[in-house]
C-alpha cells in the first residue's frame, strides 16, 4: 500500500468569527515526501501545519492518517513533531535535556535516553554541545537542537515553520542542503511551510502553492515553476515574462497564439479548453526565448536595454508592434555581439515546450 | 501694533546646552533624593542604636547594649521567632493560594481575566486600615465567623483560630498581601512563550506534565517574588498586629513601632530595625536562589 498517502486533507475549511482562514483545502502528502508549502503571509499555510499537528481544529473537512480519521485528536497523541519557527526550545533544560524530553514522556530508561540523545546529536551535528543551555548557542545551532528534539520521537510526519526564517543567507542554504540530506537519510515526511519561492523549489519534492486561503496549485516544483496555472503562480515564481495574447488556433494541448512579438506555438493545460479568440497570457522563462538578428526582415521589437550579470546578460525587448510591451531575454553573453546593442531591431523565436499558455 | 510679536530667543531649542544643564540636574536630583532620604535616616538610625535614654533624653555613647537585649532578652526572642512563623506562614500560604489564582488569571478569556485582575487589584487601591477593619470584622470571639459557627451548630465554642490573636494576625496578613502574591506570578506566568507550551505538547506531554516541567519552573521567579514581597511586607506590618493582635499577638513590627511611642525607648527601637533589615537581607539572598536552571531570557 504505498500509494496510500501519509496524510489527506478533504475539503478543509477554517473560519474565525467572519475571517476564512482556509478554503476548501485538499492536500495529500506522500509517504516520505518532501512538501513544501509556500504562499505570501496570510495565505493560510501555517493554519495547514498547525492543523496537522493538532493545534487547530478545522471547522469543516476530514484529515487523514494513513486513511484513519484524525479530527480532534489532541496534539499529545499525534504521531508528529514540530520544528517552531522561533524553535522553542525549552530555555530551563539543557540541549541534551532538550533532545530527550519526547523520551521521558514516553517513558523510556535514562540510559537508553543518553544513548538515543547522543546519537541524535551526533546526526545534527552537535555531538559535544549536550550539556550547553539554549542562550549559549548560536541560532544555527537552536535550529538544529529543535530538529534533534523532533527527530529523536521517530514521528510519522515532521513539521516546519518556516524554521529558517530567522537565518541570514548562508546558513540558510547551508542549513536548506542539510535538511534535505536528513530527510533522504531518515526516509520521513517532511512538511515545510515558508514565504521564500526560491527555498520551496530547493527543497520539494512537492510544492502547494497557497494564497487567501486556498491551494492554488500542487505539483513538483519544475512543474510550478514551467507550467504554472495561473497567473498568481507564474508571477509567485520569480522572474516570469507574462505576456498578452490572443489565441489563434487550438491543436489538442497545443495553442497558437498572437502576442506583440509575433507569432508563437505554446502549450497550455490540456484541461484548460482554450478557444480561438481568447485572449490570455503567456508565460515564459527570460532563458526560454531566444533573440534573432531582424536580417533584413520586418523586427518584431527593438532592444531597450542590455545588463551584463555575468555568463548570461538580461535583455529587455520593447514591442514595435505594441510599444510598451516588454520580454526580458536572458542571452549567453558571449553572443551578445552586434545585432543586440541597443535600438537594434530583433524577432523573437519561442521555445514551443517551454512557452506555457495561462488565462488571462 | 496689529501682529503680536514672537519673541524667539525665549523659545528653548531643543537639545541647546540650557536643556541639557536641565536635564542634568534633574538626573543629580533623581540621584540624590534617594540617597538622601533613604542611607540619610538610616544612618541616622545606625548611630542611634548603639546608644540609650537617660532621664528622657536619648544619649548615644556607642554601646552595644541594645543588640545584646534582642539576643539575651526571651520575650524579645520569643517575639522574633513567632514573628519569623508568620512571615514564613503568610509568604507560603500566599503564594500557594496566590498561584492557581495567577495560573486561572493566565488561562481565562480576556474579559474575565480582566475582571479576576480588578478583584485582586480593588484592594490595593483601598486604606490599609479599612482592609483590616474589614478583617477584624469577621473576626474575634463574637465576630462574624465564630457567630455563624456557633450559630449553625458546627462548634459548641468559639474557636481560638478565629480570635483576635497571633492567629488573627496571620489570617489577616494572608488575606491582605494576596495580591503581592498573585501579580508577579501572573506576570510570570504571562512571559511564559505559548510556543514553549505546544512544544512540550507536540512532544507527546500531557498538561500535568506540561505545567510541572515547563510551566512552574519557568514561573519560579514570579514565584520568588511572591514569597518576598509576602515575608518582607508580613514581618515588617505594626498595624495589622497593632488592630487584630490582642494581647497575644505581638510581633516584631509592633514592638519596634512601641518603642517609638509608648514605650519611647528610640535606641532599642533602631536595633531592633537593624535586626529586622538583616533578617530581610538574607530573606533577599536565598530568594533569588529560587530561579530555573539555565539562562531564562524571555
Amino acid at each position: 500500500m504505498s500509494d496510500q498517502p501519509l496524510i489527506e486533507m478533504r475539503d478543509i475549511g477554517k473560519i474565525y468569527g467572519s475571517h476564512t482562514v482556509l478554503r476548501n483545502v485538499n492536500l495529500d502528502i506522500g509517504q516520505n515526501e518532501f512538501l513544501v508549502v509556500v504562499g505570501p503571509s496570510g495565505s493560510g499555510k501555517t493554519t495547514i501545519l498547525r492543523m496537522i499537528g493538532g493545534f487547530v481544529e478545522p471547522t469543516s473537512g476530514d484529515i487523514l492518517l494513513n486513511g484513519s480519521r484524525i479530527n480532534g485528536i489532541p496534539v499529545n497523541r499525534r504521531p508528529f513533531n514540530t520544528v517552531f519557527q522561533d524553535y522553542a526550545l525549552f530555555p530551563h533544560m539543557t540541549v541534551a535535556a532538550n533532545v530527550g524530553y519526547g523520551l521521558r514522556v514516553k517513558g523510556l530508561a535514562a540510559d537508553e535516553i543518553k544513548k538515543l540523545v547522543a546519537q541524535t546529536l551526533d546526526l545534527v551535528g552537535l555531538g559535544q554541545l549536550g550539556s550547553r543551555y539554549p542562550a549559549q548557542m548560536s541560532g544555527g545551532q537552536r535550529q538544529r537542537v529543535a530538529l534533534a528534539r523532533a527527530l529523536i520521537c521517530k514521528p510519522r510526519l515532521v513539521l516546519l515553520d518556516e524554521p529558517l526564517a530567522a537565518l541570514d543567507a548562508g546558513l540558510r542554504h547551508q542549513m536548506q542542503t542539510f535538511l534535505k540530506s536528513i530527510q533522504r537519510e531518515i526516509q520521513t515526511s517532511f512538511l515545510f511551510i515558508t514565504h521564500d519561492q526560491e527555498e520551496a523549489i530547493s527543497l520539494a519534492d512537492r510544492i502547494c502553492v497557497m494564497d487567501h486561503g486556498e491551494v492554488v496549485q500542487v505539483g513538483r516544483p519544475e512543474e510550478v515553476y514551467y507550467r504554472p496555472c495561473n497567473r498568481y503562480v507564474a508571477d509567485f515564481f520569480g522572474d516570469n515574462n507574462l505576456v498578452d495574447a490572443q489565441v489563434k488556433t487550438v491543436n489538442g494541448d497545443g495553442v497558437a497564439v498572437e502576442t506583440p512579438f509575433g507569432m508563437a506555438v505554446a502549450r497550455g493545460d490540456q484541461g484548460m479548453h482554450f478557444n480561438a479568440g481568447e485572449a490570455v497570457t503567456l508565460a515564459v522563462r527570460p532563458e526560454n526565448v531566444e533573440l534573432l538578428g531582424a536580417n533584413g526582415s520586418a523586427p518584431a521589437g527593438h532592444v531597450k536595454s542590455v545588463s551584463f550579470v555575468g555568463p548570461l546578460s538580461l535583455v529587455e525587448v520593447e514591442s514595435t508592434k505594441s510599444p510598451g510591451a516588454t520580454l526580458h531575454v536572458k542571452q549567453l553573453s558571449s553572443q551578445l555581439a552586434a545585432p543586440f546593442k541597443i535600438g537594434a531591431g530583433v524577432t523573437v523565436s519561442w521555445k514551443g515546450k517551454e512557452t506555457w499558455v495561462i488565462r488571462k | 501694533m496689529g501682529h503680536p510679536q514672537v519673541n524667539f530667543r525665549k523659545t528653548p531649542e531643543l537639545g541647546s546646552a540650557r536643556e541639557a544643564r536641565l536635564i542634568n540636574s534633574l538626573v543629580v536630583i533623581a540621584y540624590i533624593l534617594p540617597i538622601a532620604l533613604i542611607l540619610g535616616p538610616f544612618c541616622i538610625f545606625f548611630v542611634v542604636s548603639f546608644g540609650r535614654v537617660e532621664a528622657s533624653a536619648v544619649v548615644i555613647d556607642f554601646n552595644l547594649s541594645n543588640y545584646v537585649r534582642i539576643l539575651a532578652d526571651s520575650t524579645v526572642r520569643m517575639v522574633i521567632g513567632r514573628t519569623l512563623v508568620i512571615g514564613i506562614a503568610t509568604a507560603l500560604v500566599c503564594t500557594l493560594v496566590g498561584f492557581p489564582a495567577a495560573y486561572l488569571m493566565k488561562i481565562l478569556g480576556p474579559t474575565r481575566r480582566s475582571l479576576l485582575m480588578v478583584a485582586f487589584a480593588v484592594p490595593l487601591l483601598m486604606s490599609y486600615v479599612i482592609k483590616i477593619y474589614t478583617v477584624r470584622n469577621l473576626l474575634g470571639t463574637n465576630g462574624v465567623i465564630n457567630h455563624f459557627l456557633m450559630a449553625s451548630g458546627l462548634v459548641s465554642q468559639p474557636l481560638e483560630f478565629f480570635t483576635l490573636s497571633y492567629y488573627g494576625v496571620f489570617l489577616t496578613l494572608t488575606s491582605v498581601l494576596l495580591p503581592f502574591a498573585v501579580f508577579p506570578i501572573f506576570l510570570s506566568l504571562d512571559r511564559i512563550p505559548a510556543s514553549l507550551v505546544e512544544a512540550a505538547a507536540d512532544l507527546g506531554a500531557s498538561r500535568t506534565r506540561i505545567f510541572w516541567t515547563v510551566i512552574f519552573p519557568l514561573s519560579l521567579s514570579g514565584v520568588a517574588v511572591s514569597l518576598t514581597f509576602t515575608f518582607v511586607l508580613a514581618i515588617g506590618d505594626f498595624i495589622t498586629p497593632e488592630l487584630v493582635g490582642g494581647p497575644n499577638g505581638f510581633t516584631l513590627g509592633r514592638i519596634i513601632f512601641s518603642q517609638f511611642g509608648l514605650g519611647f525607648n528610640w535606641p532599642f527601637g533602631a536595633a531592633l530595625s537593624i535586626f529586622m533589615m538583616m533578617i530581610v537581607t538574607v530573606a533577599l539572598a536565598l530568594a533569588t536562589r529560587i530561579r530555573p536552571p539555565g539562562k531564562v531570557t524571555f
